[in-house]
This record gives structure tokens, C-alpha cells and sequence, in this order.
């Protein structure tokens, strides 16, 4: 494999990609940016009223970070667990790497995810946030998010086109994992009981919970927290590749 | 020898598809009678194509031509026996297969020579070429989905022929791939076929355009429904299975 041509590949077909998407809009990515813009609006509407909440911080932009790091994990494995069903004529007749349909949706994601965080940077500037040091640590939250997603992806479309259900019973538990995600709540709120656990066992608590240190609070985040931060999702990752290479041989039959 | 298959067989489960609802799938895996549903597709078939073969793969609908090439691509894996291909392999054969309708020529140009294996320096001194050889030049901003059906054939069938120009694969594969062009482009295209490929590269097509073939392919095998029933030069194997 040459990885620098995989590289262009992938810059061309993520291109192609978000091109396509977005031929019919016209207000391109400002949709993107509207999106979790109005949730944060009905999610803060909603909320600001309840008492251990108003204690928060920063609430909207709390709420915002909490959902676009949501938004980019559902978004992209819901789109790459039919990335293959949707690309059978190209995976049939071609020999394209499967990798590369798949990277492909985590890089659309990827691409939107970053011009989210910049705008909780403008929004944050506006609204008296200051950044510090712990800033530099957002990069790291990047690469576990990255890692997450692609993990999952690997592992959600290898499996779809085996059961060819389980696309849906994925959309489903996306919207359970809404409420065991803390997008508009704090993990702190679950005292120590089943429900904290269940929340400390879901790797994007942890990230979320240092991308708001990184970009709104700057409190120190510990060494342990680090690690334990990237340690949920390089597992997930680890799991999803060998579970696709156990896969890969027998998907082109499967389609 | 660039191409061995040894003793190769390929079996799908009943109806094509193997992908069916959760449910049907674990009854699937527990069913005794799963064997009895598979069907064979190719069984037992051994091929040895050597360096600068243009190779016709001939054979009635269903026959497993298309699945022969797609064992030798590397996109499925046989079901017994073993595959060696020597050096990269340039296939697409569904042409048009991974091109964004909704974007311009120029575009899926880039797009669709990446996949085919270019780089964006190559492709962009390619792109006059590409574009004059499908006589697309005054196209270039146009989106393919606004093109006719034989202009979108002619401009991927011309990135293929500018790859294989560029020796930037050593095995070419195409399936029914001048459905839908004009006789002044499958003229071009017949000519690129007999003087592009170098002495190393091979050729292989699959078609029902028998002319075609005798035209391009010195060589051919016919499959009919199992194996290889036949091989050899490609006017005999025509007239000895009654393909004429």
C-alpha cells in the first residue's frame, strides 16, 4: 500500500464527497453551523431553569461542545454503516480499498467537527471565555474522537452487510446514547450509583469532559484522565479494525 | 507467468446475495441444509496468462465471467484454490463505478484517475489528453450527470486507456466496456488497445462483442457456467463453441 496515494485518494473522494453534499444548498456550511446552533438554543431553553444546572458555567457554550462531539460520532457511524450498501457498484467492479469508504465519512465529519470548534472559539471569545494553556490539549480530543469514530464506523459497516438490520438498530441506540452522553448535563450529577458508572463506561464522557477544560474552562486535566481519555477509544479502534480485517475478505460476497 | 489461478472455485449462497435481516441470517448459520442452498459459480478452474497477454474471456450470460475477473482484481476471495497476480491492477468494470454525477468532468477526472491509480501531478499533465481523447475538451465544467450516457462511458474508458498509457498498472481488466460509444470512439479505443500496452501489461476483457474481441485479443477462454471449457486462439475457441 502506498500510503501517500492513499492519502490523495482520500483527499479526492472526501472532496467529491462534500462537494456532492453540498451542490444543493445554499447556504452550504452554514447549515452545519445552524444545526447544533438551534439545539444548543432549544437544549439551553429547556434546561437553564433546572437548579443544578444553573450552577454551570458557560452554559450554551457547555451545551455546544457536548453536541458537536456527539453529533460528530452519530453522524459519522451512521453514515459509514451504509457507506458500503450505498457504494456496492464501486466496491464490485473496482479495487478501491474499503478503507477508504469509510475514512471518507469520518473525514466529512472530521472536516465539520473542526469548523464547530472554531466556532466555539469565536462564540467563547464573544462571550468572555479566555483560553489557556490547557487549549493545547484540544488536539488530543481531536485524535481520540478521530479514533472513536473510526473504530465504530469499522466495525458498524463490516457488520452491516452481514445483518443488514443492524443500521437501524444502530440509529436507535444513537438516541439512547443522547441521554448517556452528557451534552446538556454534567457526569457529576449521576452521584455514584449505576447511572455514573454506566456514564464512565461510554468513552465520549471522558472526552467531552476534557474538550470543555480545553476550550472553556482551562482547569488542569490530570495525567490518568489523559490516559484514560484515549484509552476507551483506541480500544474501540483496536476492536473495529480486527473485527473489519476478520470481515474484509467476505464483504464483496456480502453486499 | 504474471497470472496463476490454480484450481479455482467460487460459491455464493442461493439467490446471490448473502445479506438477509438478523433474524434470517442466525436461522442461516444454524441450518443444516446450507450446503444445498450454495451455488457453485466457477469450480476447478486453472488459467496461466503470461507477461503482454490480451486476453478474451468469452462465455454465455451468468457463465462467471465477470466473477473470474473479480477473483483475479483481488475483490473476491475464492472459495477454494489459489490466486497470483503479479503487479498492480487496474479495474473497473463498471466504468463510472465511484464518479460524483453531481460534480463537474474535470473534477471526477481527478477524482476517478486517483482511484484509478494517479497522482495529481500526472493527472493534471493528463488531463488535455484525457479530455481530447473522449473528445470531451469543451466539457470540462460540464457535470457528468448532464452527459449522455456514451459521453460519461467514453471519459472513464479514457482514463483507463491514460493509466495503462503511463504503465501505471500491470494488469488491466474491463467487462462489457464499449456498451453505449459511437464507432468513431471504439475505433480509437481499439486502436489504443493494440498499441498502448507494453510488453508487460496485460489485457483482459469479457465481452458478447465477439468482432470485438477477435479484433483486440489474440487469445481467449470461454466459460460456460463451471470452468474453462476451452482456450486457445481466439478465432478457434469463437468457431469451435459455436459463438460465431
Amino acid at each position: 500500500m502506498n500510503w501517500r496515494h492513499f492519502g490523495y485518494m482520500l483527499y479526492q473522494a472526501t472532496r467529491a464527497s462534500y462537494l456532492a453534499q453540498e451542490k444543493n444548498s445554499s447556504l452550504g456550511l452554514i447549515w452545519h453551523l445552524l444545526n447544533p446552533l438551534l439545539m444548543t438554543l432549544v437544549l439551553f431553553l429547556v434546561f437553564r431553569q433546572v437548579q443544578f444546572l444553573q450552577a454551570i458555567e458557560h452554559y450554551p457554550l457547555f451545551i455546544l461542545v457536548g453536541l458537536i462531539h456527539y453529533n460528530f460520532f452519530v453522524n459519522a457511524t451512521l453514515r459509514a454503516a451504509s457507506s458500503f450498501l450505498d457504494s456496492r457498484s464501486l466496491i464490485l467492479n473496482s479495487t478501491v480499498p474499503l478503507e477508504l469508504l469509510v475514512l471518507r465519512q469520518t473525514s466529512i465529519e472530521g472536516l465539520t467537527l473542526f469548523i464547530e470548534v472554531l466556532l466555539v472559539l469565536v462564540l467563547g471569545a464573544f462571550m468572555g471565555v479566555s483560553l489557556t494553556t490547557m487549549a493545547w490539549l484540544y488536539p488530543l480530543v481531536f485524535l481520540a474522537a478521530l479514533a472513536l469514530t473510526l473504530g465504530a464506523s469499522l466495525f458498524l459497516c463490516a457488520l452491516v452487510v452481514l445483518f443488514s438490520d443492524l443500521n437501524y438498530i444502530w440509529g436507535v441506540l444513537c438516541r439512547l446514547l443522547f441521554f448517556l452522553t452528557p451534552v446538556f448535563f454534567s457526569a457529576e450529577i449521576a452521584g455514584e450509583g449505576l447511572a455514573r458508572w454506566v456514564l464512565e463506561l461510554n468513552p465520549l464522557t471522558r472526552l467531552i469532559h476534557v474538550a470543555r477544560e480545553a476550550l472553556l474552562y482551562g482547569s488542569p486535566v490530570s495525567l490518568p484522565d489523559l490516559g484514560l481519555m484515549m484509552l476507551g477509544p483506541l480500544l474501540v479502534l483496536a476492536f473495529g479494525i480486527l473485527v473489519f480485517r476478520a470481515m474484509r475478505a467476505k464483504i464483496p460476497d456480502y453486499i | 507467468m504474471a497470472i496463476r489461478l490454480n484450481n479455482i472455485g467460487k460459491t455464493f449462497m442461493a439467490g446471490g446475495r448473502n445479506r438477509r435481516p438478523l433474524y434470517r441470517q442466525v436461522m442461516m448459520m444454524r441450518s443444516r441444509d446450507r450446503v444445498a442452498r450454495a451455488r457453485v459459480v466457477l469450480e476447478g478452474v486453472d488459467l496461466e496468462i503470461t507477461e503482454g497477454s490480451r486476453v478474451a474471456v468469452i462465455g454465455p450470460n451468468g457463465a462467471g465471467k465477470s466473477t473470474l475477473l473479480r477473483i483475479i482484481a483481488g475483490i473476491y476471495k475464492p472459495t477454494t484454490g489459489t490466486v497470483r497476480v503479479e503487479g498492480p491492477v487496474c479495474c473497473f468494470l463498471e466504468p463510472g463505478a465511484g464518479a460524483a454525477p453531481s460534480l463537474p468532468v474535470r473534477d471526477n477526472v481527478f477524482l476517478y484517475a486517483s482511484l484509478a491509480g494517479l497522482g495529481y501531478h500526472e493527472t493534471k499533465k493528463s488531463l488535455q489528453r484525457i479530455l481530447e481523447f473522449c473528445s470531451l475538451q469543451d466539457q470540462a465544467y460540464t457535470w457528468i450527470e448532464h452527459l449522455s450516457f456514451g459521453m460519461q462511458q467514453r471519459l472513464f474508458m479514457s482514463i483507463q486507456l491514460e493509466v495503462m498509457r503511463l504503465r501505471r498498472a500491470r494488469v488491466f481488466l474491463f467487462d462489457e466496456f464499449l456498451m453505449g460509444v459511437d464507432s468513431d470512439f471504439r475505433a480509437r479505443v481499439e486502436d489504443a488497445l493494440t498499441h498502448f500496452p507494453s510488453p508487460e501489461q496485460i489485457v483482459m476483457h469479457a465481452s458478447h462483442d465477439h468482432e470485438l474481441m477477435r479484433r483486440t485479443c489474440p487469445r481467449a477462454i470461454c466459460i460456460d457456467h463451471r470452468g474453462i471449457h476451452a482456450q486457445g486462439a481466439t478465432a478457434d475457441v469463437l468457431r469451435d463453441y459455436g459463438l460465431e
